[in-house]
């Protein structure tokens, strides 16, 4: 089933954790992926900010919860990272992570911009990029409204 | 018989003023300094600026820095002038990549690696107004233009194949500073002057001519703004002179005031003078280009004249000589890099690595070694201070006083003063066209790497790059596991591989090609400093610069190279002793049981891993089979890199030096065929693995004293570390000279040593506020132990400690 989703709606992230869950490759590529990982996206095209957490343990996503609300939304934009309960966040615009997503821009360009922020540390997280990339390029199969 | 050495006759106590001066910097706390980049921007937002020719504007851009940035001197010093605004400050290149720390600001206080203090106004300035100006201007980008999607940056991104340091800016050489401490920064105001008029004269339609012009300029304005910078520390040494109720310290500051209204302009005239005007150029320089690795080279050798003179002359003594080099030891440990936390990890420990050399040859073959070199060397003993790098060079004939004072420097802890082979390193440069005389005058420059000072632009550390992910990717056809995608070229399906030839072949192939998109990113990046922020002021530093009228980056040095790294040749060496030992020669396990066992990352996979691990023999053992691949292994990274040339008329060197990549770049590698299980370490330089050099010290030289060090012209760092009790007393440090002594007539290149024991380095680990001053060596630097990493100080924990030959 190809449908097109919009990009980090209920429905595609629902999507993204019923592949990641049905990949044997990505399972097998994923298995150090363990922990909580959260994104917030903001000012998307319906107006709302986002806010998602996806849980995983040894490459499947067992949780996932996401919400939205109207931007700008204060208790998103405002929510401290915790990183007792959160291995990292990730916080950008909507346009910018959807053209990550799209392979449109480069991580040097999002490295050097404010508005993309990744919190958690990062010698930690360069452990488990095999995962990390897993996810990513599974995410990278959704077909995705223009 | 044992020589007696005596080193330390003094002691910290009997020096006060340096006894206050580290105890302070030990506690300071680091510190972002905005200063830099704010006159920077200044400069760069005024009218019709981006309309003059870039090595005017860089020069103008400098200059306005110079004359702005804050004059501070500080109680108890002696030599005066901060790099930054702060007690110990991490400076700014937004122009480079300091924009890399923008979505890091109000992290910077907290982040696990390297934290700074910053205050909220900082973080205001540089959010909102200085680092959106340099959002489109960063060097990297302008680079990218030069190459081909996907760009060698695209790779870069990745993290795991390789970093091009150069796009953080250009140092890593050593400065003609002999002349200039000679001759005065007037001087070469007037030379350039000079060169101009030359020109009209006789050549002036010549278009090669014209284009010297902005040139000569561009030296003129820069210079010039070194000694408005020098002459406000006169006034400000005044200032506090006229406010200070002390007698003595009011003395002090009158003469840091004549000192600094003479030097840099003038010829320095005196010891102080001399070390005053080195460090008023190192910290003009670095308002020009980044923190890392400018060197002062033989400072014994180039000093001695002044400090013989001032001796005979009854102003000197030898404990004031000392007092003077620790006050520029301790300058020199005032500034810190700033990186963003991806490329922390690359260097923890904040290396800035201005290296110093000391004792070996003259120019004319002679021992070098004078009472200077043992006075630096007393110095470290007293002061473990971050910088400056000290390297001790060696030669067959350097004295036995001198090496003895040298390995009881060692065994006081921190790792320096690293080792280099004169004897070896010399044939090394001159193989690669340097003359005799000039290879003899070789300095280390940053961590380990080999430059002709004065006259050489060799960009020692431009990049770092990943061996065993060739291997990795050579084992999967071009295909990178961690990564998920063909990065590589396709070598052929590796089950196929019907013998070692098969396995080499396709190794080297992927060396090949990632050194080529290394070399493509290097000399994009090299054009793009040329075109983009040229170094009017390093130039004027480096002979060739003024009499060619060419920029230091457009080739105006008398030597020009790039040197790059090779990082974890011990891991591929080791992995391909493996195949051949268990799949091609015992047959104990297939291609295809191994490749699987990597996926697996050896789980479920026991026995083959255990045979893997005690069976086959490991590098750093003195065994044939590893240290043959560990010899193969750099020679292919060697040739691949010596093939290549880069935008200046030079040539790329090739070394094996790894920063703390070693760690970071292991965590993009898959399970490897010696064992190592996935996303470990990598060993560091040209160092065995962790804990697999199990036969003792000689052993494990003898395995490093195999390669070809005639190839390895950007230089190596090979890591020891000792248990204390080994080395105790004269007897410890013979031992120690002996060693060194053996290794070196083996032909071995370099050697650092760590004489510290694992009770102290995890206790270290657990209380770092009881070892402040606890200072390791890491893969060619040394840092205290409480600013690394976690995983670096375990790294450095899990290293084989000898405890006996």
């Amino acid at each position: 089933m190809d449908v097109k989703l919009n990009y980090y709606s209920r429905e595609w992230c629902e999507e993204a954790q019923r592949r990641l869950n049905s990949d044997t490759k990505h399972l097998a590529a994923a298995k150090n992926l363990t922990g909580t990982f959260c994104f917030r996206l903001y000012d998307c095209p319906d107006g709302t900010d986002r806010i998602a957490y996806w849980e995983f343990e040894q490459g499947r996503c067992v949780n996932l919860s996401w919400e939205a609300k109207p931007a700008p939304a204060r208790e998103i934009r405002d929510l401290p990272f915790d990183k007792s309960a959160t291995r990292a966040r990730t916080s950008a615009p909507f346009d910018m992570l959807l053209a990550l997503n799209k392979g449109e821009i480069s991580m040097l360009k999002l490295l050097t911009n404010p508005r993309y922020k990744i919190e958690g540390p990062k010698a930690e997280a360069m452990r488990y990029m095999k995962g990390l990339n897993s996810w990513n390029k599974v995410c990278m199969g959704i077909p995705v409204e223009e | 018989m044992v020589k007696e050495v005596v080193t330390s006759r003094r002691t910290l106590d009997s020096l006060p003023r340096l006894s206050r001066l580290y105890n302070k910097l030990l506690i300071a706390k680091k510190e972002v300094c905005v200063q830099r980049a704010r006159l920077l921007t200044e400069y760069m937002q005024g009218p019709g600026v981006w309309f003059e020719p870039a090595v005017i504007r860089r020069a103008r851009a400098v200059a306005h820095i110079l004359e702005k940035l804050a004059a501070n001197i500080y109680p108890d010093e002696l030599i005066v002038g901060g790099i930054t605004s702060k007690p110990v400050g991490a400076i700014i290149y937004p122009e480079f990549i300091g924009l890399l720390i923008w979505p890091e600001l109000d992290m910077l206080r907290e982040r696990e690696v390297d934290s700074l203090q910053i205050s909220d106004e900082e973080i205001q300035e540089l959010d909102g107004e200085i680092f959106p100006f340099w959002q489109d201007k960063i060097l990297a980008d302008y680079a990218d233009d030069f190459t081909a999607p996907p760009t060698p940056l695209s790779l870069l991104e990745k993290f795991g194949f390789f970093l091009l340091t150069e796009a953080g800016g250009i140092s890593h050489t050593a400065p003609d500073f002999e002349k200039i401490l000679g001759v005065g920064v007037q001087r070469l105001i007037e030379e350039a002057k000079a060169r101009i008029r030359d020109m009209d004269s006789s050549s002036a339609g010549d278009p090669e001519e014209l284009r010297k012009r902005p040139f000569y300029q561009a030296v003129q304005v820069a210079c010039e703004g070194v000694i408005e910078f020098a002459q406000r520390y006169q006034q400000e040494a005044l200032r506090l002179a006229e406010l200070e109720t002390d007698p003595a310290r009011k003395s002090e500051l009158m003469d840091i005031a004549e000192v600094c209204e003479r030097v840099p302009a003038q010829p320095a005239s005196s010891f102080r003078e001399a070390l005053q005007s080195l460090w008023f150029l190192e910290v003009a320089l670095h308002q020009e280009n980044y923190e890392q690795a400018l060197c002062p080279g033989r400072l014994d050798q180039y000093l001695y004249p002044y400090y013989q003179r001032d001796l005979e002359r009854g102003v000197l003594t030898e404990e004031e000589a000392i007092e003077l080099l620790g006050c520029f030891f301790i300058k020199m440990s005032e500034f810190v890099p700033l990186f963003g936390e991806s490329i922390a990890i690359f260097f923890s420990g904040f290396p800035t690595n201005p290296a110093i050399s000391i004792g070996g040859m003259t120019q004319d073959g002679l021992d070098a070694t004078n009472r200077l070199t043992y006075l630096i060397l007393e110095t470290r003993d007293l002061l473990k201070t971050r910088e400056p790098n000290i390297h001790a060079r060696v030669h067959k004939e350097s004295p036995d006083e001198y090496l003895s004072m040298v390995c009881e420097v060692i065994k006081g802890g921190g790792g320096m003063p690293a080792l280099v082979n004169d004897d070896v390193i010399i044939p090394t440069l001159t193989g690669k066209g340097i003359k005799e005389e000039d290879a003899r005058d070789y300095v280390v420059i940053g961590c380990v790497e080999l430059s002709v000072p004065r006259k050489t632009f060799g960009s020692t550390d431009a990049a770092l790059m990943s061996l065993p992910i060739c291997l990795e990717m050579a084992l999967n056809d071009g295909y990178s596991p961690v990564m998920l995608e063909e990065v590589g070229i396709k070598t052929g399906d590796p089950r196929q591989f019907r013998s070692m030839k098969d396995v080499l072949s396709a190794f080297r192939r992927q060396v090949a090609y990632l050194v080529e998109q290394m070399v493509i990113g290097l000399n994009a990046l090299g054009i793009a400093h040329r075109e983009l922020y040229p170094s009017p002021l390093l130039s004027a530093t480096i002979e060739g610069c003024l009499k060619k009228g060419i920029d230091v980056t457009a080739g105006g040095a008398v030597y020009n190279f790039t040197g790059v790294q090779g990082v974890g040749m011990a891991d591929v060496a080791d992995s391909l002793a493996a195949i051949d030992q268990l799949v091609f020669r015992e047959k104990q396990t297939t291609m295809d049981e191994l490749l699987q066992a990597l996926e697996d990352d050896f789980e479920g996979h026991e026995r083959l891993h255990q045979l893997i691990l005690n069976r086959v023999p490991k590098y750093g053992n003195d065994e044939d089979l590893p240290d043959t691949y560990a010899r193969e292994v750099a020679e292919i990274f060697c040739q691949e890199v010596a093939r290549h040339r880069n935008p200046r008329g030079g040539v790329y060197l090739p070394g094996f030096l790894s920063m703390t990549n070693h760690q970071a770049f292991g965590k993009l590698v898959g399970a490897l065929p010696s064992g190592r299980k996935a996303f470990e370490t990598f060993a560091n330089g040209i160092s065995p693995y962790n804990g697999w050099d199990s036969k003792g010290p000689t052993a494990a030289l003898k395995s490093g004293a195999k390669l070809n060090y005639l190839l390895a012209t950007n230089g190596v760092a090979y890591n020891l570390k000792f248990n204390p009790g080994y080395l105790q007393g004269t007897e410890g440090t013979a031992n120690l000279s002996s060693l060194i002594r053996a290794y070196f007539a083996l032909g071995g290149m370099h050697l650092q040593v760590n004489v510290v024991d694992r009770q102290t380095l995890l206790d270290a680990q657990k209380n770092p506020q009881k070892y402040p001053g606890l200072m390791v060596r890491v893969a060619g630097y040394s840092a205290y132990f409480a600013d690394l990493t976690r995983e670096v100080q375990d790294e450095i924990i899990s290293r084989t400690e000898h405890c006996t030959a």
